[in-house]
Parts: structure tokens; C-alpha cells; sequence
């Protein structure tokens, strides 16, 4: 959407004087940040930023950030780069180190030597610049003033953490901005005032505008530090976000860049590449009809459509909403995912469905804010064709996907669904669970091998990376990974429906199981996990602070039936046990049985949903510790 | 006269065929098909030296594709700077049945700075190309110049990039002017035995040329030789050069000294400020090796590192009197410096060029070129050599690690040069023990007390050597990571870091081990080996054709005493395990000792390289360590 920022810069070029107070001033470093060696509230932070100052006035930021280092590790925050957009530049560039030397301060100041502008791609240039004299202790500072687009986002939250954030937003009465704040930590003040701002026009002519004074603070934010299983960072981290949404000069109509969810659905309709594109799809008209000869249901149909596509486009890796050119990315067979479900959805209504186009922002690009009805906010596209009014959500881009399942990229909750008659928000729900299903048949031996078949069978995401797997390695490198670190032998291998993506894939294994068991004397030690077995708690750390995202549900089934050599009796078996979470969010069964000399364990292991919120962490970080331990009981035989 | 006729007017008929259909996918012969994901089908590179001072190189470059796996040779970067220039970029995509299908356009070139991920700044800029198609197999072409207002820089040839790919036709053209053998380049053959072809061309210049046909790779093998040692290859360098106003010849590791020594004069001068404070530092110490510890312990304190690549395609180091006031510098510089201060203390040092990297490519020091990536100090003495890693603040005094040990490296003297080897690393050193008590209760629950004591190279396990000078949170996260039990909680932790030449961490952790043995029914198990178990096989193989390589010689050392409670006795005790092959040697020992039982584990494992017939002894020597290192102890509940 880079027309809305280029209209907005094109509009005046700047808004004069800062005014506001800083909360520091600059070189006026005070002792006991110089004596600083720990930062209290975090002893283990390798530096903090002591203040991080903005002030904008929507053309323009001034910025003043003072960094205290404290170990060496954090020498890094010593160099800093500003990017500059268009014609944007530096002004103004100051920055100076402070070292305490036997008890007096010295300031050590940036030279020209410094200070590097490098031109990155067009229209994009690297403002960077390195501090001189910067050592355990030092206290760094640097302010500059820089043109920019809108008014930028503010991250109260850092890497390392910050003892006080502050900004000022000074917004003219002419401009209207949604503004919403995320993350965990709140701004300790928040105050709206008013007053007179001079911006300047094309024209020279300057003129003063009332505007809004927004200013926040916040205080002592701790440093933000990513976890495993979570979709995107930027959802976490504590952030002040601008979209531009109106300009109204006095005198003048009214540009409206967001007013209502509705407003964005007709543009997008109306837009050539997006509404329009379907209309312009005749040339694949021909093909359509070839495909769908013969077919009359509904939903065979679409398998068939959504089968060419899959099968004809290779997807770029590129995300998107729009098209790029719809007709050349079918001749190249290559395209953008918005290339592609739009291809999709073409041929789905030459068809003769009634198709709609749902919009989504993907799980690393973070969630979606209803309260904010901006185009930027989604990163994606996905179709979704009408089968006994009911709408069918379908994606293209994944070769090993059947067609009723969506990427797990796309599964982040809502979309928003583009259509001259229905729009509106639609629930994207993982359709399907990663679920795989192991069953062994095995004889044991006296010395304690076993040896018989294995059969796995995968479902949905799972199913969805084996064959993916599969295709990368080719099954000779598939059958080496599988076989990799186990000291076993392979009899016959054997793969079902690895190309039939509608029906389960099926893969088994003629294996012979070397060490597997200790034999001492008349006993042998068994334990019946040769496969599925959870090797280790994935969530180590004791506490967590964001939420566990599985994305899909999860189900692990194993199921042995071991036969015991001849002369041999149980001695001691696991007991069956069942142990879940509250809601059955997340359960495992366990089951032991004995029929003749036939041993038989069944193993399922089940997560029921796919977002675990924090409270919930430490039930299930123990969930899986219960698990590994009942995985791990030992069947002991002995010898009649 | 007739036969040559016919045939001129045969390759007349065929060209002009070509010129409508270009790199059919029929035209590879099978065998170099089978396999691969991509096959070059014409690769010509010349080097024209024109003088000392000025090169252009032409490329002309044509490759199908034939699946998704290939799809990153369909783009092309082509690296410049201020002394360079691309000239003449041209490509085109064919079909399979070589139908021209696109042509790059102006627009599709992107244009860059040279971002490395490491350099603050670097003057060195690349263009970007892709070609890639949605349908396979597809051909792409490309063709360009490179200008060189300098020689000094030579292409290195490669007949085949690497990975599941052959080649049809390559070419490789060196070229310079007649009668002048001061600037005629040198080359050097990896892995090629074929002879050059000696012209002269139309133009008037000396040519030497190779040419390929039909080139499949070799297979890489697991715990063999990298790929990169198997691919034909031809090194080149020039003999005389000019590089920004530096004249220099490299036809030895001498002159190529001289001429780093050139680059580097005069850049050692610094404030008196800073010579008085060094002779403050230093002269109250006795020995030499303490003086240069307190120089490089000064520089550690004073200096970061920063990668600043300016000019003379970063060879030249900053002045030292700039790093002494701003504090920070790259390798070069700050190597520059550090001489520079030892200089001051009566020290003699030598900045030495080295290839830095775990496991990087060896130099080839039969042929002197510029192949280098970094700068340390090497500091000799006949009794005991020191080396300095000048970029790390904290790096051990005189430590080289995995980063620099064990290579050789060019130490720039007041003649030339000298080839030195850097520090080795032997299992005597690189060890790690690890002692624990546990206290296992009826239930299976365990409290236990670990020390770890990381030595040597073993320093460095999972960045061991960076994270002690993390933070607290970092540290915590490493023992999650490298603790290999399935489930545990941390009560507790410290890490100290023992610095010296041969350096060690001792790691101290106190943990909650719920569930660590099985209890079921009237029994107990318990895997004694708690913290150490291999579980790594090589992939088996039919007919292994090369020889294993052991890179890294180590000792690992576990000592865990057990208490158990009164009412358990054991079942029964594991014999001891022995096992001994070439590659190393391993024991484990079960003993009960007053009501408490003692597990002792020790693995030596060797470097070098072995024969290929050795590698299913290597395989049968995991087997068994993995085996013994999973037995379990069975005890049984009395009561």
C-alpha cells in the first residue's frame, strides 16, 4: 500500500520546530548512571536504555536515546542504523560517549570518521553510525533528527530493557490516525493536549493548524525475550501502532484511507487487481471446461480445480492480497500466493461457483485488530467457494496439501471476507488435526530382538510434512533419515498413497529391532516404545510469559502387539492409566493388556486444542513430564 | 580441400539451427541427467590481463535447470566496488525445447550494498538476478563483463558448483599480453590432471585455456572428505598487480608479506599518552608472557570490534592512532594495533593473516594467493609462542580455539613472510568431567548435584565460551538445552569461567529430577548414565569409497554416585563394558559401594584420518557405546 505514505509526504514537506520538553537533556549525564554496574531491576541485563525520547510531528521525528552498557555483550548497542526512505536524510546527528575516568566524566564525541551512509537499494538508504570510546560502563547517547512517512510506531519494549520510554505524537487537527497500543505493558501516563503547529506547503506558504498533543511515558519495561511455540513476535511486544485513516484540510474534500471495514471491502472490489480480476480470467475458460467434463458434484469439482492449480502453479514463497499480473503468472506457472487463489478462484467461477475472496494476515505476520479497519493489517488471500451455501475456505499454493486444508500459515483465527453481498468475518479454524498413527506387530526372541512390521499412518499436517519430506529427500533419503541412529535392519519398505493427497498416507516397515531390551539371565527388560516415544519435555523453562501456540491439534497413537518367545511369562507390567487436563485440552491413555502370549500397549496421546493461555503452562509443562514417565515403564518377562 | 568444405557448411547448417532453438533439454546426454537437479551446459570464463593495473573478465554462463531443488542457480549475484564495474548484463530463459522465452529486462537487476551480516559498513556493492521459472526443466543464459581498474583479485575457477549438478561444456581462459611475463598469471590444479592448451589470440595475447566435457560429481560421504575437497577446481593469481596504488607481486609468500608489510606502513604510531601508559602497565612485570597479558588485557578493556571495509578492498588496517581514539577497529586493525602497542613494551610481534572458521577450508600455502579471512598476533619466542585473537573482548589471553587453533597461518615479517602453525588441541586437553550425587527416593523422584568442569575445545560445547559472559537468563537456557534429561527443573546454577591458554568452565547445577526412575510394581529402573548418552550412528553404507576423517580429539569423564534407599537392592549389576577400537576407546563400570552405587564412564575419542575400509568399525564402535551407555539398573523393593 505504498500510494497511501507517498500521498501523505507529497502533501507538505514540513511541519516546523520541536517543542517539546525532553525528559533529559543532552550531556547532562548524571553520576549514579555513570556509577551504575547492575541495572536493579534486571541484574542480569547486558545494558539498558536508560531513556529512549521521540517526538513527531507526522513529517518529521527527533530522537535522543541514551544507552547504559554494562557487560560486553552489550557492547553491540554502540553502533546504530537508521534507515531513510525516498528522499528522507539525517539532520542534526550528535552522539557522544561517556566514560568515567578516576572519578571525573569524559565525554568522548562522534566524529565524521563514524558516521557511514550507505544506498541499500533504491529508495532505501542506511543511515549508520558507531560510537567512539565504548568500553564496560560507558554511558552512550546519540540524537538526530530524521523526515519520515505518517507517524511512526513506537516499541516501548526492547530487547534489553528500557527505564523510560517516552513520546510525543503531535498530531494536526487536519489528520486522523488510529492508534492502538499491544503487548503486556501499559503506559504510565497518557495525556491528549492542544495546540497551534506550522506546516509548511508545496506552495512555501506557512500556515498554523490546531493539533492534538498526544504523549506517553512508560517506566521500567522490562526487556522482551521470545519463546518457543509462538506465532509472530510482533504480537507480543509492547508497541504503540499509527494507521493513517483520513485528511481533511479546512476547505478542501475529505481523503478517507480507512473509514469502515465496509469502505475497505468496496475498494478492494472495485480494485483492478483484486475485484476485478476474476471478470478479466476469460483465457481460462477452455481449460475449466476440460477439467470438469464429466463431473457433477459439487465438491469433486473443486478437488479437480483446485488439483490443476496446485499441480500447475509453483508458488514464489512471496505473500500478498493482490495480484501482480494474473495472466503472466499462469503462463510462467509461477506466482505470489494472491497469484495463485486468484487463479483458483477464476476457474472455481467459470465453473460456476459463486466465489468470494477472504483476506488474512498470516501467523507470522501477527493478529488482526478489529477495531482498526486497515488494509495493512493482512498479508494473504484465500478463496472461498459456496457449496450448498456454505462457504469452502481453499488455498492453492501447497503442493501436499489436500484441497479442504488450509496451510498452517493461514491459521490465525479470522478472516475477513470480501463480497458484494456477504462480507464479513469468517472463522478459519484448523480443519485438521497433525495425527499419526503407529502400529507394531513384533516377535520377540529370547536374546531380546524383535522383529516384524511396522505401519505408520499420517493425517492432515502431519501427513502434510511426510510427503513434503518425502518429495525433498526422495524415498531412498527418506527411508536413510527414518533409519538414521537406530541400529536397525530393514527388510521391505513400503509407501501408500504418498500422491494421493485425498486418502491417508501409509508407510511400512519389515524391521528387525537389535537393542531394544536387556537381557539378564532368565529376565527381560522390555521397553515397548520402539517408536513414538517423547524424548523430551519441549518446554523446559519452569515459567512462561506469552501464550503456547500449537497451531493445529495434535494426536499420537501407538499401539504394540508383542508376541513372547516361547517358555516366557509377564512378570511385571505398566499399569493402564489415563491422565488429562482440565477440558481434555491435552490427554493420554495409557493401556496394557494381555491376551495368550500376546502383549499389547496402547499409547494416545492427545492435544485437543491449540492455544494453551499462561496460566495453563505449568499443568501442561507437567502433562508431558507424566507422559515421558509413563513412556518410559519397563515390561519385565521372565522364563518358566 | 573438399572435405574441410563440407565441413564448415555441416557446423553452418548447425548453427543456424541454433540460432532458433538454444540449450534443447535433449542435447544432455543421459548420464548427465540421471540424478541431478541441474547441468551447466556452457560455462565459459575469461581473464584478460591487460596490464598490471587493469583485467576484465568475461563470463558467459548457461545452465538447466530440471527440478525445484536446482531452482537457486536461476539466480545470479555478481559482486563490485568502487574499482569494478559490470558491464554489458545480459540474460535470457529458454524452454526445454529451447524456445527463448524471456528476456531479462533493466528493471529486474537489483542493485545493492554488499550487506554481510557482520560489517557495520563495507564499500562493496552486488546485483541480484533471478531467474527462476515455475515449470522445469528450463534454461537460463547470462552473459557479462567485469572491468577491474586493478589486479589483484583473480577468479577461482570451479568446473562444478557443488551439490547434484553436472556439466556439459566449461571453459576456463586466462589471458595477457605477449612478452610479458612479470604480469602473466599463475595457476594452480585441485583435483584436475588435465594439461592447458597454450595460443596465442587474434588480438595479440598469450592464452592458456582448459575445457571440460561431460563432468559428473563424485559423491560426498558421511565422516569423509567435504565436498569442497573433491571439486575440481583451478586457483589463480597474479604474479605482478597494482590494487588502488599499491604495486606488489605474489610470487611467493614472501613478496606476498612485502606487500601487506607496504599496506601496513607507517600505521603503527601512537600517542605518546598511550606509550606512556603501556610502559605504566608493564614495567613492574617480569616475564615477557605476563607483559603481553596485561597489553592484551588493556586492548580488551579498550577496544570492540567493529567491521568498517573501506578502500583497497578492505587489506589495509586502520592507523593504530585511530583505534587508540575511537576505541574500536576491525581484525586488521585492531591486530595492527595491538603489535603496534606490543612494539612499545620491547616486544616483537608479527600480525598474522589466518583463515578464521570451524572447520574452514585449508589454505593452499603451495600457492601463494590472497586466500585470507582474518588477522590475529602471533608472538614468537623460542620457548613459548603466544597468540592473540585481537577482536574478542573476551576471548582468553593466548586462546585460538576452534575459531583459529590448529591451521596454519602467514605471519608477516620484516622480510616477508613466515608460515606458522597455530595452536593444536589434543584429548588431553579438550575434556569435560562431570561429577554428580544423586539421591534417588522410592518413588523414583531424584535430587541431584552436578559439577561440570568443560576444558580445552570442549570450552566452546553449544558456544559454552560466549555464553559465560551472558546473562544470567542466556546461561539458564543453555543448561535447558545442553542438559540431556527428558524432564528436570533447575533449583539452581552458577558458571565461572577459568581463563588461561588452555581455558575451562565449570558449570554447577542443582536439580529436581521428578520421575527419573521408573518405579512399576515391585521394581526400579534407572538409566545410570544420566547426563552423557550417545546416541549417534553412522549411516550404514555398501562400499565406502573414501576415508573417515575424525576432526576433533576428546576425553569425556562421568563419575555419578546413587543413593538409594534401604529398602532397594539391586536385581541385578551390569558387568563392566570395555570397548577399544582405532578411533578411541570407551569403559563403563557399575559398583555398589556402601549402599549407594557408582557409575564411572570414560570415552577417549581420537582425531585423524582413517581407511575406508575402517568406517564399519566405526559404525559397530557407536553400536556398542550406545548400547552399554543405555543399560539400566534394576533394583528391587525389598519391603
Amino acid at each position: 500500500m505504498k500510494i497511501f505514505v507517498t500521498t501523505f509526504l507529497e502533501l507538505l514537506i514540513s511541519i516546523q520546530s520541536f517543542s517539546q520538553k525532553p525528559p533529559v537533556k543532552f550531556g547532562n549525564i548524571p553520576m549514579e548512571d555513570m556509577m551504575m554496574t547492575i541495572y536493579e531491576k534486571d541484574s542480569s541485563a547486558r545494558a539498558v536504555i536508560l531513556v529512549d525520547y521521540a517526538e513527531t510531528t507526522g513529517f518529521a521525528v527527533q530522537r535522543h536515546v541514551r544507552i547504559k552498557i554494562l557487560k560486553k555483550d552489550g557492547l553491540e548497542f554502540a553502533n546504530a542504523i537508521v534507515p531513510l526512505f525516498g528522499k528522507g536524510k539525517i539532520e542534526s546527528l550528535k552522539a557522544s560517549t561517556y566514560n568515567l575516568v578516576s572519578g571525573r566524566i569524559v565525554e568522548t564525541e562522534m566524529s565524521k570518521e563514524g558516521v557511514f551512509k550507505e544506498n541499500f537499494i533504491k529508495n532505501i538508504d542506511f543511515q549508520k553510525f558507531t560510537l567512539p570510546n565504548v568500553k564496560e560502563g560507558s554511558v552512550i547517547e546519540y540524537y538526530y533528527k530524521v523526515n519520515v512517512p505518517g507517524i511512526p510506531n513506537w516499541e516501548f519494549q526492547k530487547s534489553i530493557p528500557v527505564r523510560w520510554s517516552e513520546y510525543w505524537a503531535i498530531i494536526p487537527d487536519a489528520f486522523t490516525f488510529e492508534k492502538y497500543m499491544q503487548g503486556y505493558v501499559f503506559a504510565s501516563t497518557y495525556e491528549v493536549s492542544r495546540k497551534m503547529v506550522y506546516l509548511q506547503g508545496y506552495n512555501q506558504r506557512v500556515s498554523g493548524y490546531p493539533a492534538n498533543v498526544h504523549h506517553w511515558i512508560t517506566e521500567n519495561v522490562p526487556a522482551f525475550k521470545p519463546e518457543p511455540f509462538m506465532t509472530s513476535e510482533r504480537d507480543y511486544i509492547s508497541k504503540l501502532n499509527f494507521v493513517l485513516s483520513s485528511i481533511h484540510f479546512p476547505g478542501q474534500p475529505v481523503i478517507e484511507f480507512m473509514s469502515s471495514w465496509k469502505t475497505l471491502n468496496d475498494e478492494l472490489l472495485m480494485n483492478e487487481r483484486f475485484g476485478k480480476v476474476i471478470a478479466k480470467s476469460d483465457y481460462l475458460k477452455d481449460e475449466v471446461e476440460r477439467i470438469t467434463t464429466g463431473i457433477a458434484d459439487p465438491m469433486k469439482k473443486i478437488e479437480a480445480i483446485h488439483g490443476y492449480v496446485r499441480q500447475n502453479m509453483e508458488w514464489n514463497n512471496t505473500n500478498g492480497i493482490l495480484t501482480e499480473d494474473l495472466k503472466r503468472a499462469v503462463e510462467k506457472k509461477l506466482g505470489t500466493s494472491a497469484d495463485i487463489n486468484f487463479m483458483l478462484a477464476s476457474m472455481l467461477e467459470k465453473a460456476g461457483f459463486l466465489v468470494d475472496m477472504v483476506i488474512l494476515s498470516t501467523r507470522d505476520h501477527g493478529f488482526v485488530r478489529r477495531q482498526s479497519p486497515v488494509i495493512q493489517q493482512f498479508n494473504y488471500v484465500v478463496c472461498a467457494a459456496r457449496v450448498n451455501g456454505k462457504p469452502v475456505l481453499l488455498d492453492a499454493t501447497e503442493k501436499f496439501l489436500p484441497y479442504a486444508i488450509l496451510p498452517m500459515r493461514c491459521l490465525n483465527s479470522q478472516g475477513l471476507m470480501i463480497s458484494t453481498i456477504t462480507p464479513d468475518w469468517i472463522d478459519i479454524a484448523p480443519k485438521a488435526k497433525a495425527r499419526t498413527v503407529v502400529e507394531a506387530n513384533l516377535m520377540l526372541d529370547p536374546g531380546g530382538g524383535m522383529k516384524g512390521k511396522m505401519q505408520f499412518t499420517f493425517d492432515g499436517y502431519d501427513a502434510f510434512k511426510m510427503r513434503k519430506e518425502y518429495h525433498t529427500k526422495g524415498e531412498d533419503g527418506y527411508i536413510k533419515s527414518f533409519f538414521q541412529s537406530k541400529d536397525w535392519q530393514i527388510e521391505k519398505n513400503e509407501f501408500q498413497n504418498v500422491k494421493e493427497l485425498s486418502l491417508p498416507l501409509k508407510e511400512i516397515h519389515e524391521v528387525s529391532i537389535g537393542e531394544h531390551s536387556s537381557v539378564a539371565g532368565d529376565i527381560i527388560y522390555l521397553n515397548p516404545f520402539v517408536h513414538s516415544k517423547e524424548a523430551a519435555n519441549p518446554f523446559k523453562p519452569e515459567t512462561r510469559e506469552f501464550p503456547v501456540d500449537f497451531g493445529s491439534p495434535i494426536e499420537k497413537i501407538f499401539i504394540i502387539r508383542i508376541t513372547l518367545p516361547s517358555g516366557y511369562v509377564i512378570d511385571e507390567m505398566p499399569q493402564s492409566k489415563i491422565f488429562r487436563l482440565p477440558d481434555n485440552s491435552a490427554k493420554y491413555t495409557y493401556d496394557a493388556s494381555q491376551a495368550g502370549n500376546i502383549i499389547t500397549i496402547t499409547s494416545y496421546f492427545q492435544i485437543n486444542k491449540s492455544l494453551f493461555v499462561q496460566y495453563e503452562y505449568p499443568d501442561l509443562r507437567e502433562f508431558y513430564n507424566q507422559v515421558i514417565a509413563k513412556q518410559a515403564e519397563l515390561i519385565v518377562l521372565k522364563k518358566n | 580441400m573438399r572435405p574441410v568444405f563440407i565441413f564448415i557448411f555441416c557446423s553452418a547448417y548447425y548453427l543456424a539451427l541454433a540460432s532458433d532453438l538454444k540449450y534443447p533439454v535433449s542435447l544432455i546426454p543421459l548420464e548427465l541427467r540421471a540424478g541431478m537437479n541441474a547441468v551447466i551446459r556452457e560455462d565459459q570464463l575469461v581473464f584478460k590481463i591487460l596490464s598490471k593495473s587493469k583485467a576484465i573478465q568475461y563470463v558467459h554462463f548457461a545452465i538447466t535447470i530440471l527440478t525445484e531443488k536446482g531452482k537457486h542457480h536461476a539466480s545470479e549475484v555478481i559482486g563490485y566496488d568502487k574499482l569494478s564495474k559490470i558491464r554489458n548484463l545480459s540474460a535470457r530463459v529458454y524452454d526445454a525445447e529451447g524456445k527463448l522465452t524471456k528476456k531479462l529486462k533493466n528493471s529486474e537487476i537489483n542493485d545493492q550494498s554488499a550487506f554481510d551480516g557482520f560489517s557495520l559498513y563495507s564499500d562493496n556493492r552486488l546485483k541480484h538476478i533471478d531467474l527462476a521459472q515455475g515449470t522445469y526443466p528450463y534454461t537460463i543464459e547470462i552473459e557479462y563483463e567485469v572491468e577491474y581498474k586493478y589486479l589483484f583479485r583473480t577468479p577461482t575457477f570451479n568446473v562444478l558448483p557443488g551439490g547434484n549438478v553436472s556439466s556439459q561444456h566449461a571453459t576456463f581462459e586466462l589471458q595477457f599480453p605477449i612478452n610479458s611475463e612479470t604480469i602473466a598469471p599463475r595457476y594452480n590444479l585441485i583435483n584436475i590432471e588435465k594439461k592447458p592448451k597454450y595460443e596465442k589470440t587474434k588480438e595479440g595475447f598469450e592464452s592458456i585455456s582448459w575445457t571440460f566435457e561431460n563432468v559428473r560429481p563424485s559423491k560426498e560421504e558421511p565422516l569423509g572428505p567435504s565436498e569442497r575437497d573433491l571439486l575440481p577446481q583451478i586457483m589463480t593469481a597474479p604474479s605482478q598487480f597494482e590494487y588502488d596504488g599499491y604495486i606488489g607481486t605474489m610470487n611467493n609468500w614472501d613478496e606476498f608479506g612485502q606487500w601487506i608489510a607496504t599496506l601496513n606502513k607507517g600505521r603503527n604510531v601512537l600517542p605518546e599518552e598511550t606509550k606512556v601508559k603501556i610502559k605504566q602497565i608493564t614495567e613492574h612485570l617480569k616475564t615477557q608472557e605476563e607483559k603481553i597479558r596485561a597489553i592484551y588485557e588493556y586492548l580488551q578493556s579498550k577496544t570492540r570490534y567493529v567491521s568498517i571495509q573501506l578502500g583497497i578492498g578492505g587489506f589495509q588496517p586502520f592507523e593504530a592512532s585511530v583505534v587508540d581514539q575511537m576505541g574500536y577497529g576491525d581484525c586488521k586493525a585492531l591486530s595492527n594495533y595491538m603489535v603496534s602497542m606490543l612494539d612499545v613494551a620491547g616486544i616483537k610481534a608479527n600480525y598474522t593473516l589466518i583463515r578464521a572458521g570451524k572447520d574452514a577450508p585449508k589454505i593452499n600455502f603451495d600457492f601463494p594467493s590472497s586466500q585470507f579471512n582474518h588477522a590475529v598476533v602471533f608472538v614468537p619466542s623460542p620457548s613459548d609462542t603466544i597468540w592473540l585473537e585481537c577482536t574478542s573482548q573476551t576471548n582468553p589471553f593466548g586462546y585460538m580455539g576452534t575459531f583459529t587453533g590448529d591451521r596454519k597461518a602467514l605471519a608477516i615479517t620484516d622480510n616477508g613472510a613466515k608460515i606458522v602453525w597455530t595452536p593444536k588441541y589434543t584429548a588431553e586437553q579438550n575434556v569435560q568431567t562431570s561429577t554428580a550425587e544423586v539421591s534417588v527416593d522410592l518413588k523414583g523422584n531424584a535430587k541431584a548435584k552436578v559439577k561440570t568442569i568443560y576444558s580445552g575445545l570442549q570450552y566452546e560445547n553449544g558456544h559454552l565460551n560466549f555464553i559465560l559472559s551472558d546473562q544470567y537468563d542466556d546461561q539458564k537456557k543453555w543448561i535447558q538445552k545442553n542438559t540431556d534429561i527428558p524432564s528436570f527443573d533447575i533449583n539452581m546454577f552458577t558458571m565461572t569461567n577459568k581463563k588461561s591458554r588452555n581455558p575451562s568452565a565449570v558449570v554447577d547445577v542443582d536439580l529436581t529430577l521428578n520421575r527419573l526412575a521408573t518405579v512399576s510394581g515391585k521394581r526400579l529402573y534407572l538409566t545410570p548414565n544420566l547426563l552423557n548418552r550417545s546416541a549417534f550412528i553412522p549411516e550404514k553404507m555398501e562400499n565406502r569409497k573414501s576415508k573417515v576423517i575424525r576432526k576433533m580429539a576428546f576425553t569425556d569423564l562421568d563419575t555419578i554416585r546413587y543413593h538409594l534407599p534401604e529398602e532397594l537392592y539391586p536385581e541385578f549389576l551390569p558387568e563392566p563394558v570395555k570397548v577399544k577400537s582405532r578411533f578411541g576407546g570407551y569403559e563403563a563400570s557399575f559398583i555398589l559401594d556402601q549402599g549407594s552405587v557408582v557409575y564411572m564412564r570414560k570415552i577417549i575419542m581420537n582425531k585423524g584420518e582413517f581407511p575406508p575400509e575402517s568406517y564399519n568399525e566405526l559404525i559397530e564402535f557407536y553400536k556398542r557405546i550406545n548400547k552399554a551407555d543405555n543399560i539400566k539398573l534394576v533394583f528391587l523393593n525389598k519391603t
